[in-house]
């Protein structure tokens, strides 16, 4: 699974960096499970994403948390697992 | 070291920021700027607050502090009547705040209750009631089953909280008032926190700390896009904690590049004028008989003016990087603009006169994301600055510095943040230290109030900065 987290300035000044800190975070097992990516920009905060946005495999996901993209990794995860 | 957490009120601040730096740069400011409180809180759910219209009230005075303009001047202003006079403003008039860097938002200021203890519903009505015993002043009721204070009785002395097996017992302080080492914050007839001005030495640990971002600061982001847009000749000095501050694909030439884009004349390192400082300071050292205070943290500065008095006549005589490197490059038409982690720098820009604006990070962000500037896609210029010269972002950095240079062998000692700023100096009035290096914020610059990345991220990536 490929999870891209957008760095472009917006994203950033609204909290990207916390993302990235609480992917550090995850425990081995998930994150063995996922490849993380900074990306620049993907211009999707123009349309209906609020930033920081993030990517993954080919889904946008808007205004998201520590809290909030950790339970999606592991919804991602699992979804996979069952497929 | 600065605990960083991102939260509602910084993404607030950010938002409102790049609104208003997107506004000012496409011409739409004073149409937009009646309503502009509406427009980033449409409701008709309130967002923060339990009421929409308090919500609003309190981001319309934000939006006047981020125009540049002192609260107390301005807060009985409507923002149609700014928008009428919106030129006079943001040239700078006698509504813009000049010398507090620093003011409460009463609206927004919630006014906490202040270094009471209270007894919460986690008492157990317990049979010992060990608060009760060890209370000196009888200042404990049972009521209705649980401990209850007197407050006319209460001393705040704490024994009965840490008496109470059940941590049923707290103080509740105000995050403000705590977090400020120099005892500034008072409250106003209403509890609203205030600032006292004789005591406040800019640090804005205060404005990290409000959970309500009650505490703000001027900012000069729209007075200096109002000079880009006048072609006014722009150089830009940059601190040196800038490392890491904008992600992790943005290197430091990038964000050169970046602002070379934007308009700004030229970009120089504040290494660069720390290079500069940390000589001049050695040279002096060598010489100096007593005790030597360093100068680039203006917030110890005015620490050692208001607090410590018996040591000004310590204080170095070298400026601060900013200040050395921006009277080395002042040229004649031409305007200067730090920018850095730092709300005390905007003070020292004031009382110094050597810079003209002083942005944080965090404003600059706003400037680049309003102008959809991506540093990472530019090209990489080269940066200047020795190591030792970047060291200077954190705690340690400048008494390194000055070492490396100094013949004499010297002692020193360090005060890394304010709360140490008391047992410092009573050593250092029995003391022999030839050298104390002060930085008011713990942990040093990359732990400054206007960051943008963990201090740990930053800190890791200075060791790779500077011409070894």
């Amino acid at each position: 699974m490929n999870v891209k987290i957008c760095v472009g300035t917006t994203c950033h000044l609204m909290g990207a960096s916390t993302l990235i800190e609480s992917l550090e975070l995850l425990e081995n097992d998930l994150k063995s499970k996922i490849v993380i990516e900074y990306a620049t920009c993907f211009s999707a905060c123009q349309g209906n994403f609020t930033p920081p946005v993030i990517k993954i495999n080919d889904e946008f996901f808007g205004n998201m948390t520590p809290e909030s993209l950790r339970k999606l990794i592991i919804d991602k995860v699992v979804e996979g697992a069952e497929k | 070291m600065r605990n960083f957490v991102f939260n509602e009120a910084m993404k607030l601040r950010r938002q409102t920021l790049i609104k208003l730096a997107k506004l000012h740069l496409n011409d739409n400011l004073k149409s937009e700027l009646a309503k502009l409180n509406k427009t980033i809180l449409p409701g008709p759910h309130p967002t923060y607050r339990t009421s929409l219209y308090h919500e609003r009230e309190v981001l319309k005075q934000r939006i006047k502090l981020y125009l540049g303009l002192d609260y107390d001047k301005t807060k009985d202003f409507e923002l149609f009547e700014l928008a009428d006079k919106l030129e006079d403003f943001l040239e700078g008039n006698d509504y813009s705040s000049t010398d507090k860097f620093l003011q409460v938002i009463k609206e927004a200021c919630d006014a906490c209750p202040s270094g009471k203890y209270y007894a919460t519903d986690l008492c157990r009505n317990c049979v010992a009631h060990s608060c009760r015993t060890v209370c000196p002043k009888g200042a404990i009721d049972i009521e209705h089953g649980r401990a209850k204070i007197n407050f006319e009785l209460c001393v705040g002395c704490g024994l009965c909280a840490k008496a109470c097996n059940y941590f049923a017992i707290v103080k509740l302080e105000r995050p403000c008032e705590r977090a400020c080492y120099v005892n500034a914050i008072k409250s106003d007839e209403n509890n609203a926190a205030e600032i006292d001005r004789e005591k406040c030495v800019n640090c804005a640990a205060c404005y990290v700390a409000c959970p309500f971002g009650a505490i703000e600061t001027p900012s000069a982001l729209l007075n200096v896009i109002t000079q880009l847009k006048n072609n006014t000749k722009l150089k830009v000095i940059y601190a040196p904690s800038i490392v890491a501050q904008f992600g992790p694909k943005v290197q430091i030439g990038q964000i050169k590049k970046a602002l070379l884009d934007i308009g700004f004349s030229s970009i120089h390192e504040a290494a660069v004028g720390a290079d500069m400082v940390a000589k001049e300071e050695a040279e002096f050292i060598e010489t100096a008989e007593t005790l030597v205070t360093t100068s680039c943290c203006p917030s110890f500065v005015d620490y050692i003016e208001k607090h410590q008095k018996d040591f000004v006549v310590n204080i170095s005589p070298a400026l601060s990087p900013m200040s050395e490197l921006a009277k080395e490059i002042r040229e004649s038409n031409e305007k200067i603009v730090f920018i850095g982690p730092c709300i005390a720098k905007k003070m020292e820009a004031y009382k110094i006169r050597k810079v003209d604006y002083v942005l944080t990070f965090e404003e600059l962000a706003s400037l680049f994301a309003a102008k959809g500037i991506e540093p990472s896609q530019l090209e990489n210029l080269e940066v200047e600055g020795s190591f030792d010269g970047w060291n200077f972002a954190q705690s340690g950095g400048v008494a390194n510095a000055v070492v490396n240079l100094c013949k004499k062998s010297l002692t020193i000692e360090k005060m890394d943040g304010l709360s140490e700023g008391n047992e410092l100096f009573k050593k250092a009035k029995t003391g022999k230290i030839n050298l104390i290096e002060g930085m008011a914020c713990e942990g040093g610059c990359i732990c400054g109030p206007g960051i943008m990345v963990n201090p740990l991220v930053a800190k890791a990536n200075l060791k790779k900065m500077g011409i070894k």
